[in-house]
């Protein structure tokens, strides 16, 4: 009972995708590589651009950097989970998980410091949407109601939600480092 | 503003993160380009599928989408003259897995078991369809005789009720034996409801109770599978695979592992690492049976199955030139597929049948 399925041409040349391509892919490589690590990051941004490709009739003139974090956020969700078992790990043993396919300079840098310790349990205790609007903000650099469009959730959600974990990172940070020590698994 | 201290120390955080590798950037841009290329065949999926775009879009990326000609090895098809794409063969050749090491088996099904014993099956939500994405490539085997399957490569795509993967017809196909994908689908569900959950209608409850023991396992598979008990090694392989390929994603890991020793035990086994284009690692143990080789690929990352190979061969060593063809004489893969699987609501397949009243 398998089939095989058929889309409707494209509209526009694939310059639109080549374009978006060489302006945001870089950034959002990173981006995705932070998150669930260089290999699924590689995945994460190719269907991103796919997809921008097959629904750009929805960009209009509209900013595409945004709208392409949100397609990538979208993504990102069905990692969800080795994303968090990354951040544990991270938070449990100080070593980055995923560094097997990387450049060697990345190796330099796996042991972590304590506060990325104490970061990577905070960000793996976070639920999911906290964890994406905090990581939108702060690292992509969305303001609120870009996150709010991208996300699809009411910017009041956006401020409460990046609220709540910037109470809980604020108060992971203030922790003195020796307390690390009797607590190094991270949250579960 | 984003440069509280905070934001600082978070953005610090990421970018202290491992990053792509050198070669990333180019990696993706070739295949973004290479399924938007102006020149490729549209063959992706429908809109009435488009919810579970990701894992399709996986699976379109690894195989380029492309329906192949069946002639002169998988050339551009006639009808596209103007293309200046290259030939078929140059589309795909970097598709198909590359071999590499041999592996122990024992070490391969080891491996797996340790990494899926930290993993919890995945659990459906109400009204969540199992779907599963399959990315298949074809060839011509070494010998093809007219009138054999031509080579083409596309997405099948599936979706099943996860409470006795019960498969939903897709509307488009129509009528089947006389019957509308409505009326097939209600008589899977009136099975199901006579028979209730077994090897015929699995659930993610009924595989949490399979035996654990592998001997026990086996008696259970028996007495589930249609046609003789005792089958050949190289039948088995087949049935287990048609098996895991089916659940894969509603098994938990001691029953997983129990079937990887039911596996390991079939004699014959050879194993390699397998990498597929964007140089994710897999596993592939394969069993052959005079001129079949059959393949399973696993994900050593997950520990779950990833896919599935036919090869043939190895045919006449004197002969070459076909794209199935191997000089030493090994077989060559003439059918891979690579597995994708979501939960995704039941309207977003948009069959009237899988929204449709029990």
């Amino acid at each position: 009972m398998s089939m095989l399925h058929t889309m409707a041409e494209p509209r526009a040349s694939r310059s639109d995708v080549a374009g978006l391509f060489d302006e945001h892919g870089a950034e959002l490589l990173r981006y995705c590589a932070g998150r669930v690590g260089p290999t699924v990051a590689e995945d994460v941004v190719a269907d991103t651009f796919l997809i921008a490709h097959q629904r750009r009739h929805r960009l209009g003139d509209g900013p595409a950097r945004a709208w392409l974090y949100g397609i990538a956020t979208n993504l990102l969700r069905r990692h969800r989970r080795s994303e968090t078992r990354g951040l544990r790990a991270l938070a449990r043993t100080g070593r980055e998980p995923d560094v097997s396919d990387i450049a060697e300079r990345a190796a330099a840098r796996a042991d972590a410091s304590a506060q990325n310790r104490r970061l990577a349990a905070v960000l793996a205790a976070l639920p999911a949407r906290q964890r994406d609007v905090l990581l939108l903000h702060a690292v992509a650099e969305l303001g609120y109601e870009e996150i709010a469009t991208t996300l699809g959730i009411p910017l009041g959600s956006v401020q409460s939600a990046l609220h709540r974990a910037r109470v809980k990172l604020r108060a992971a940070l203030a922790t003195e480092p020796d307390a690390d020590r009797n607590a190094p698994g991270g949250s579960r | 503003m984003t440069d509280d201290a905070d934001l600082r120390t978070v953005r610090e955080f990421h970018q202290d993160r491992p990053g792509p590798a050198p070669a990333s950037l180019d990696r993706v841009r070739r295949r973004v380009q290479t399924a938007t290329a102006p020149n490729a065949p549209r063959r992706l999926l429908p809109r009435w599928a488009a919810p579970a775009a990701t894992a399709a879009v996986v699976a379109a990326v690894v195989v380029g989408v492309t329906l192949l000609g069946t002639a002169g090895g998988g050339t551009s098809q006639p009808s596209d003259p103007a293309s200046s794409a290259p030939t078929a063969t140059e589309d795909t050749s970097e598709l198909w897995l590359k071999y590499g090491a041999r592996v122990p088996v024992a070490a391969v099904f080891a491996e797996l078991d340790q990494v899926a014993a930290g993993a919890a099956p995945a659990v459906p939500r109400a009204g969540q369809l199992l779907c599963s994405y399959t990315a298949v490539l074809t060839r011509p085997g070494p010998s093809p005789v007219p009138g054999s399957d031509p080579a083409w490569s596309g997405v099948l795509a599936r979706c099943f009720e996860p409470e006795g993967l019960i498969e939903i017809p897709a509307p488009v196909l129509g009528e089947v034996k006389g019957q509308s994908p409505e009326e097939q689908l209600a008589a899977a569900r009136d099975g199901f409801a006579a028979a209730g959950p077994g090897w015929g209608y699995p659930t993610a409850a009924w595989l949490a109770t399979l035996p654990t023991d592998p001997e026990l396992l086996l008696a259970g598979f028996r007495a589930g599978s249609r046609g003789p008990a005792e089958v050949d090694d190289f039948t088995r392989w087949q049935q287990y695979g048609r098996f895991l390929t089916r659940v894969d994603p509603l098994l938990p890991a001691a029953q997983r592992a129990a079937f990887h020793r039911l596996l390991s035990g079939l004699d014959g086994l050879t194993a390699v690492e397998a990498f597929t284009d964007s140089g994710k690692r897999l596993l592939a143990v394969r069993l052959t049976s005079g001129t079949v080789s059959d393949e399973l690929l696993f994900n050593p990352g997950t520990g779950r199955l990833a896919g599935h190979v036919e090869l043939a061969g190895p045919a006449d060593p004197a002969a070459s030139g076909g794209p199935g063809s191997s000089p030493g004489g090994e077989p060559v893969p003439v059918r891979q597929e690579l597995l994708g699987y979501a939960f995704q609501p039941a309207s977003s397949w948009a069959s009237p049948s899988a929204t449709a009243r029990r």
